[in-house]
């Protein structure tokens, strides 16, 4: 009897025991190439690299997200590198030339990228890649980062774009445009797709086709498998044209921001992700004490505001927010000095910034503006602020405190981003925290103040600071467009549809194994140089 | 037996189509669409955003939603998640793997120490081994997940370094069944703590009440051996609210899977639930529904026929 028992028990385990590894891997682990087999070691040159979040999809016109930007910059190549001050450099294209009346831009491209099967990059891609993006039948998420070029919703919607050449591509814009605008503004997702194995896919099934389970890129990381949700796993492109790391093995992890630190310092992780996965402001310190973790707390042009809406304030109380909010006690006090105060959109050290924006902490003069404005004491504002950044929800309790000192009274209701999101589009609200991933580019808020766009979050309706910002994008001159922002900043300043919080530094670590990861900031722009990555052993 | 089957399953089918309404619904009474989340970028488009809600048919009415997606339901089809664009069996499938790798381990783990733990509580109260064990279960029924996470991260992946805090597999190695084991043993030994607080607690109780029993005190005058007293005669008959509980741990172990696999990163169906609620990703968290309470019903049913073996009054009973 009793041996029966143990019978019986050792069979169900050893049931479970097997059935484990099908529960593990074989429903979840998807392979890129099934056809080829498993290496029986795998490659000791792994970089792991660590995001908090997972990616939405390969499929670069069904999502918004910056956590899949950071897969799809890996796997596909964009047309330059975009740096965090204002630069960029060469990427698939080696230069841009826009015409005498800026109404055509032309791209130069590389003749020895390739795709990760070996076939070459050309034009006619860039050219497919645009034309898909605008297509009616696609109607890409991200297709408005077009609207600036002829063809745009008009007849069939194809884009004026051109293959002069096999290696030149020629964009013609609807209206003479900024080129540095339109970089930054419009290119900065632009993800080129192969030609050659999705051309002739018809579109109504673009989006099903089996390219996506295993996408060939031709940016410097070529797909091997996932896990769902937990990681992508990546190998060199064999083609990519400026490799210069060591590393064999890519791996993309979604690890908490609570073990982030954890995962670095027991070599779980290599590198973080940046503006997608830095360090949270409690482990800052202790990173910091780490002999084998380079620390870096990156300036970024990622900022917090606070939208205020224009139809339930006069701009008399809403400057008087603007002036009772403490800034320095954010900076100081709640970001322990890694960050800077954010007046306007536009970082302080940028060569647009304009400091006739500051507005100095000043709790008398706005209880003056009150005053002047007949403010009711009684009246309680609702602040909606969004859960999931600590940071952020400790500062709308500083600066409940300081409204409360200049005789506003408000209640903080808190809800998840995307009820609270439907809060401030519909208008239900007073004052409703946001934060923005940013631009070194001057223009990139200028939207946000058009009455008939969805991100008119203050629900203004008068156009003209939109129209002056807007401004900016079609002047060609430094001064010129120098000149528009300056105008753009002073208009924010005086109607205050927002008031600007808090740039945050991204608090950035990355083990000694790994060398050649430089210019953090630049995460910001969605690009990674991991090509310039190599592993110390 | 068939009747009683019968019966159980004609409880479970009314059951289950409550829970598909009551999460149907309330999903689409939470404010904010999935749209938002996935317009919120600066060069979203108005027009886009229209398409799109009509595609998805979000601009239907809330019933009419409802009954295309049982009409789905039907045909085994659980719809194409907004957020990543694939079908929602896929997603799923690949998910509930991890999620019964842990939950199943968890539930294995638990039985494995409170039992034997809970007996032994009983069999000498008031000991010190009962102390023991009494003070373990309340220390573990009081211990919430997450911070059971954290310490244990702290702990053995920080200080000891000897399991990894996140995740299913090493980056560097290849994925084997002995890299997942280690991967596996942080999240389930958090899974596993405040289950087996309970259990301890129920085992002892029922053991202690079955050993004052008659029966009991006649097998020990018969001369049976103790060992025998105590786990055949006592035991077996303690078990049927022992496994009551068990039945009842499975909704909580999915439950606790949910902070457990955010907290270590593990790819299961809670890490996507808790996703697809922020994203209001309707048709996963209806997938994810159906998957669960399907799982749950079925996990009763099982628990049901067992009682109903190891007490077969219950079986006659109406």
């Amino acid at each position: 009897m009793k041996n029966s028992i143990i019978r019986k028990v050792a069979l169900v385990l050893m049931l479970a025991l097997a059935l484990m590894p099908v529960m593990a891997g074989g429903s979840s682990e998807k392979s890129a190439a099934p056809a080829q087999p498993q290496p029986a070691r795998q490659p000791s040159k792994t970089i792991t690299l660590a995001m908090v979040s997972p990616w939405d999809s390969f499929i670069p016109f069904e999502t918004t997200s910056s956590y899949s930007d950071v897969v799809l910059d890996l796997m596909y190549d964009k047309l330059f590198y975009l740096k965090a001050d204002g630069t960029y450099e060469p990427r698939l294209a080696t230069s841009v030339d826009v015409n005498e009346d800026s109404t055509v831009l032309t791209f130069h491209l590389r003749e020895d990228a390739k795709w990760a099967d070996g076939e070459p990059v050309t034009a006619d891609d860039v050219v497919f890649t645009a034309h898909l993006y605008t297509s009616p039948s696609v109607n890409a998420l991200r297709k408005n980062n077009l609207e600036p070029f002829a063809g745009f919703g008009e007849g069939d919607g194809t884009l004026q774009v051109e293959a002069i050449d096999e290696h030149t591509v020629a964009f013609t814009l609807r209206e003479p445009t900024n080129v540095d605008y339109l970089l930054f503004n419009k290119f900065r997702d632009f993800y080129i797709l192969p030609r050659h194995l999705l051309g002739d896919v018809p579109l109504a099934d673009i989006r099903t086709a089996s390219y996506w389970a295993s996408p060939v890129g031709s940016g410097p990381c070529l797909f091997q498998s996932q896990i769902s949700g937990e990681r992508i796993e990546f190998v060199p492109n064999p083609y990519y044209y400026q490799m210069n790391g060591n590393w064999e093995k890519f791996v993309l992890r979604v690890v908490p921001t609570g073990n982030l630190l954890a995962g670095l310092m027991n070599g779980e992780i290599d590198a973080l992700a940046g503006n997608v996965g830095s360090l949270q402001l409690a482990d800052w310190d202790m990173a910091q004490q780490q002999p084998g973790l380079v620390c870096v707390a990156a300036p970024s042009v990622a900022y917090q505001y606070m939208a205020i809406n224009t139809q339930h304030l006069t701009p008399g109380v809403r400057r008087a927010i603007n002036m009772a909010m403490n800034r320095d006690l954010i900076i100081d006090g709640l970001l322990q000095g890694e960050g800077v105060a954010a007046y306007g959109p536009v970082a302080p050290n940028n060569i647009y910034y304009n400091p006739e924006i500051e507005e100095p902490y000043n709790p008398e003069g706005a209880r003056e503006l009150l005053a002047a404005e007949g403010w009711d004491p009684n009246r309680v504002l609702v602040m909606s602020v969004p859960t999931g950044n600590a940071t952020r929800e400790q500062a709308a309790i500083i600066i409940q405190q300081n409204l409360a000192d200049v005789g506003i009274k408000t209640q903080i209701q808190t809800a998840d981003f995307a009820t609270h999101l439907n809060k401030v589009r519909a208008g239900d609200y007073d004052l409703g925290f946001i934060g923005s991933s940013g631009s070194p580019d001057p223009s990139e808020c200028v939207i946000n103040f058009n009455p008939d766009h969805m991100n008119n979050f203050s629900h203004l309706t008068d156009y003209t600071i939109f129209e002056t910002g807007d401004k900016g994008g079609h002047v060609f001159t430094f001064e010129d467009r120098k000149a528009a922002y300056d105008e753009y900043q002073r208009l924010l300043r005086e109607y205050v549809p927002f008031a600007f919080m808090y740039f945050e530094n991204i608090l950035y670590a990355h083990t000694t194994r790994v060398e050649g990861i430089k210019d953090v900031q630049d995460y910001t722009q969605l690009n990674r140089d991991v090509w310039n990555w190599t592993i110390v052993e | 037996m068939g009747k009683y089957v019968l019966r159980r399953l004609m409880v479970a089918i009314p059951t289950f189509i409550g829970i598909t309404v009551l999460v149907f619904f309330l999903a689409y009474l939470a404010p904010g669409s999935p749209l938002e989340m996935l317009f919120m970028d600066s060069n979203a488009d108005a027009q886009v955003m229209a398409d799109m809600e009509a595609r998805l048919g979000l601009d239907q009415p809330v019933y009419v939603q409802y009954f295309r997606w049982v009409g789905q339901l039907f045909q085994g089809n659980l719809g194409t998640s907004y957020r990543t664009g694939l079908p929602v069996w896929d997603m799923v499938g690949e998910r509930i793997g991890p999620t019964l790798l842990i939950t199943l381990a968890s539930l294995f783990l638990s039985v494995l120490i409170a039992i034997p733990l809970g007996v032994m509580s009983a069999y000498k109260p008031y000991s010190g081994w009962d102390y023991f064990s009494s003070g373990l279960s309340f220390i573990g029924a009081a211990t919430p997940n997450f911070f059971a996470g954290l310490v244990f991260i702290y702990l053995f992946s920080v200080k000891i370094n000897i399991f990894p805090s996140s995740g299913m597999y090493d980056s560097a190695g290849a994925h084997t069944f002995a890299d997942l084991v280690h991967h596996m043993v942080l999240p389930t030994f958090v899974l596993s703590i405040q289950q087996i607080g309970s259990l301890i607690r129920q085992t002892r109780g029922s053991v202690l009440e079955v050993l004052q029993d008659d029966y009991i005190r006649t097998a020990r005058a018969k001369g049976c051996l103790e060992s025998r007293v105590l786990f055949r005669h006592a035991l077996r008959n303690a078990l049927s609210p022992v496994i009551t509980r068990i039945g009842t741990m499975i909704p909580f172990l999915v439950g606790g899977a949910v902070v457990t696999e955010q907290l270590f990163s593990w790819p299961g169906l809670g890490s996507l639930m808790v996703l697809s609620i922020n994203s209001r990703d309707y048709p996963v968290i209806m997938g994810i529904t159906v998957v669960i309470a399907v799982a749950v019903l079925i996990g009763n049913l099982i628990i049901d026929l067992i009682y109903s073996v190891l007490d077969p009054r219950i079986r006659f009973s109406k």
